[in-house]
């Protein structure tokens, strides 16, 4: 067990009509997530409720079109806090398509003995979704 | 071989973890137990409950392996035991795909209605 995952998909389109979707909230909310605030640059906020959770990063590369790696991490969770994590999304053209790529690193529950379960409160958000169901639409966000 | 449609392709261990945190009370055991250790007459008086049942809730955490239990004297004495949370940290991991699909999905719809694609 590592505490990196990685993922990739092909897009029939170019990188610079896939980047938009990464970083312009509007966009950003339509697959992942209720809000985004992002500034888009490096050292910007990068900032997501998803599935009713705050998810409150940085941008560390903003380097359009080709690569974006932003800090992942959950408010008010001592075992996935923000900047315990990173996820870096990659951009590469493949003739009229373009190949994303995923790495979320620091998912290690193994380097955090101390942790206190704040998982627990967005793990019950995320059931619906873990029976293989639906889960719908992400729910709206908690209070600021 | 994202498994979303189709067969269920989960671990069984997920389900068995899924099963023993639906229970609040038994959430709030494991939420103490992983800020500190604790014995049970601990638990007992932090959330004033009945000692048989906190008694049960750490025998299913226990059972699950999110708590394990070590001797001092003649103390028993509970933590967590973070390993317990791997099925949980690969379900998150396996969110990811669903999401490029759902990112590639909606591109593609939007190219499409702009005449770029078909």
């Amino acid at each position: 067990m590592t505490g990196e995952f990685h993922t990739q998909v092909r897009i029939a389109a170019t990188p610079e009509q896939v980047f938009p979707y990464l970083v312009e909230p509007d966009q950003l909310v339509r697959w992942m997530g209720t809000d985004a605030i992002v500034d888009p640059r490096t050292g910007g906020r990068y900032d997501l409720v998803v599935n009713g959770l705050g998810i409150s990063g940085h941008v560390e590369v903003y380097d359009p079109p080709k690569r974006l790696v932003v800090t992942w991490g959950y408010i008010d969770s001592p075992d996935l806090p923000p900047g315990a994590s990173t996820v870096e999304i990659v951009l590469t053209p493949d003739g009229a398509e373009t190949i994303v790529e995923l790495t979320h690193r620091g998912l290690d529950n193994r380097q955090r003995r101390d942790h206190r379960v704040g998982w627990l409160h967005w793990l019950e958000r995320l059931r619906i979704a873990g029976t293989g169901g639906d889960p719908g639409p992400d729910t709206p966000p908690p209070p600021p | 071989m994202t498994g979303t449609h189709g067969a269920l392709e989960e671990p069984p261990e997920l389900t068995v973890l899924f099963g023993a945190l639906a229970e609040p009370h038994r959430r709030q055991v494991l939420r103490l137990v992983a800020a500190r250790e604790h014995t049970v007459g601990e638990l007992v008086t932090e959330l004033g409950a009945r000692q048989s049942a906190v008694s049960q809730h750490l025998k299913v955490l226990r059972d699950v392996g999110l708590v394990e239990v070590r001797a001092e004297g003649n103390r028993r004495i509970y933590r967590s035991r973070p390993e317990g949370l791997e099925p949980f940290y690969d379900f998150v991991r396996e969110l990811w795909p669903a999401r490029l699909e759902a990112l590639r999905d909606i591109v593609e719809s939007d190219l499409g209605r702009r005449g770029q694609r078909r």
